[in-house]
């Protein structure tokens, strides 16, 4: 089974991708612009018809399609659904998604006797019999989807006690055993070192990086989060352009990983279209300046408003 | 014992060990009329969990029944989502999915007693959204040939996925029209006159009861009321009666004081999308 992606050559482009929302849906598919792909929840188009489907139909004429579950549950000791697979399957029969992504997470549960969904991505302890539960469940859906699924590291607001490994070895073995890939999301990484009190938290994350073989990683995301006030937790709440610290970080994860497929993710107090774009055109802009290839060119950022992105820290 | 069996005997003991710690935490996010959460984690990760939850919970809810948001406010609606999650909790994986018990736990709500006419909104606004999801349809034209070739006794309707019947005591497209983000801006005067006043004289009816029918032409879901002979000629092909015998049954209905004439509807029913194809 291979991961169905891009040609990632040392020749060839990073991909630059943004978040589909709704309330974007008509400038997406109306204002050019440099993006290579758009991300869109699969849950958000599991109708059997309607408005919306058409809009992806016309969206992925436009740009390749990426899509990024979240309510697989893969994690999950209840399995995932078979009636979620069929409806997965059926959309990505529909659009042809470059990438397909979910969360190490799980979702799936009981309550009074009845399979319920917890409607979140809820966090893993880090065990053996968690890492031969998600594998499993990884297996039975990249065997129905036919391909391989990339998995995204969570943010963490609570920690297990009973963890035997790291994230990154959990991580690390998950993809040894299945095949998958990783979708190694930035800032969950700095919002979770934050929230442990790590004391330099750049240094944190980039420890994290530096512990994920550089072959394994299929797709960064990069988002932004609310401040809050000391003793309080962070939300992964995407609501916010990518931090200071979310772009430091970017730079080292492409030199470490490569010409990996990038997205921006801006899921809640949505900024316009154009400011999203630019967004990524940073993203490019950051990626031209570690491969030394012509992105910069693209697009209007100097390298002098670039390092000014990195001198607040 | 063979490897293999070791092997699903350490996996099915995963599970069991995986499913126990998941079950609990499951449990402590989900609303209960018992509050207090008790485990090893911290308070403010196991808010944020809870909080997330009401939160997609609540606007899950607002996208599917956004008429009742306006109607009952903010606040019961929030509190009403709550109990949804108790009651009924999700069990898709997609919040679209997720209400279809909303409308009667709103006619169970002790703060909505003297307003029973919003568990009826309530199944406007489910119906609309489930029209809109609906699997789209363009009438087989093909079809319609059978009605040059077949008797009609012998001739069936499929309806569009799209389209929905319900009735209610109350006027309710009235009340669901005059609470829609195009019109609620209107002058008092302009809503007195276009849905108050129509509404009073409806409810002055003896014995009122509204049909409703609500359907989808294209992408967005329309509503209008159902004369009472319609109504029974769409209850009736629901049911698998043919065009023949369904005309035949209204006919002799001496409770219908209007008639219903197949053909003209049949050219209603094509422009708004309520027919999927003939057969026999």
């Amino acid at each position: 089974m291979s991961l169905q992606k891009p040609d990632q050559d040392a020749n060839s482009a990073i991909l630059i991708g943004v978040g589909l929302r709704h309330q974007h849906f008509t400038e997406a598919l109306t204002t050019p612009s440099n993006i290579d792909f758009v991300e869109v929840h699969s849950e958000n188009f599991f109708a059997k018809g309607g408005a919306a489907l058409s809009v992806l139909a016309q969206a992925s004429k436009k740009y390749a399609i990426s899509l990024h579950s979240t309510a697989m549950g893969l994690g999950s000791a209840q399995g995932v659904p078979s009636h979620y697979l069929q409806k997965l399957n059926q959309l990505a029969s529909t659009c042809n998604p470059i990438l397909m992504s979910d969360h190490a997470c799980f979702s799936w549960g009981q309550l009074n006797g009845q399979q319920v969904h917890a409607g979140d991505l809820l966090p893993l302890a880090y065990s053996e019999q968690t890492l031969m539960v998600l594998a499993h469940n990884i297996d039975r859906v990249q065997q129905s989807l036919g391909r391989s699924l990339l998995v995204e590291n969570l943010s963490a607001y609570i920690q297990y006690s009973h963890a035997c490994m790291p994230e990154t070895e959990f991580l690390t073995r998950l993809t040894e055993l299945t095949g998958c890939k990783l979708l190694v999301d930035l800032n969950n990484i700095i919002v979770t070192a934050n929230n442990i009190n790590a004391a330099q938290p750049l240094s944190y994350a980039q420890q994290w990086l530096a512990e994920i073989p550089t072959d394994l990683v299929g797709e960064i995301h990069l988002a932004g989060y609310t401040e809050v006030n000391e003793g309080e937790l962070i939300i992964d709440d995407h609501s916010q352009a990518i931090s200071n610290q979310g772009w430091q970080l970017y730079r080292y994860a492409l030199e470490r990983f490569g010409k990996v497929p990038t997205l921006v993710e801006w899921d809640n107090n949505l900024p316009s279209w154009q400011t999203l774009v630019a967004e990524a055109d940073k993203a490019r802009a950051i990626a031209g300046q570690v491969f030394d290839d012509d992105a910069l060119s693209k697009i209007n950022m100097t390298t002098k408003e670039l390092e000014g992105e990195f001198t607040h820290e | 014992m063979s490897n293999s069996v070791l092997k699903n005997t350490s996996l099915q003991a995963a599970f069991e060990i995986v499913a126990q710690q998941q079950q609990t935490f499951i449990c402590d996010i989900f609303p209960s009329e018992d509050n207090e959460v008790k485990n090893e984690f911290d308070p403010r990760g196991m808010a944020i969990y809870r909080n997330n939850l009401l939160a997609t919970a609540q606007q899950a809810l607002a996208i599917s029944f956004p008429t009742v948001l306006v109607l009952i406010g903010e606040n019961l609606f929030h509190y009403a989502s709550r109990q949804l999650l108790i009651s009924s909790p999700p069990k898709h994986g997609d919040w679209a999915l997720w209400g279809d018990d909303f409308p009667t736990l709103l006619a169970d709500l002790a703060q909505l007693v003297d307003y029973p006419f919003v568990a009826d909104i309530a199944q406007v606004d489910l119906h609309r959204q489930k029209s809109m999801r609906a699997r789209d349809t363009v009438v087989d034209r093909a079809s319609l040939q059978l009605l040059a070739t077949h008797d009609i006794d012998d001739i069936y309707i499929e309806l569009s996925p799209s389209q929905f019947v319900m009735g209610s005591t109350y006027p309710v497209i009235e009340f669901w029209l005059s609470h829609q983000q195009a019109v609620i801006s209107d002058t008092t005067e302009a809503l007195n006159q276009s849905f108050i006043q129509p509404s009073l004289d409806k409810l002055a009816q003896e014995d009122f009861f509204q049909k409703v029918l609500i359907y989808r032409p294209y992408f967005n879901a329309e509503i209008r009321e159902l004369p009472a002979s319609e109504f029974a000629w769409l209850t009736l092909i629901k049911q698998g009666t043919s065009i023949g015998k369904a005309v035949d049954i209204i006919s002799n209905n001496d409770k219908l004081e209007h008639g219903f004439d197949f053909a003209p509807w049949l050219g209603l029913a094509l422009e708004q999308n309520l027919i999927s194809r003939l057969k026999t």
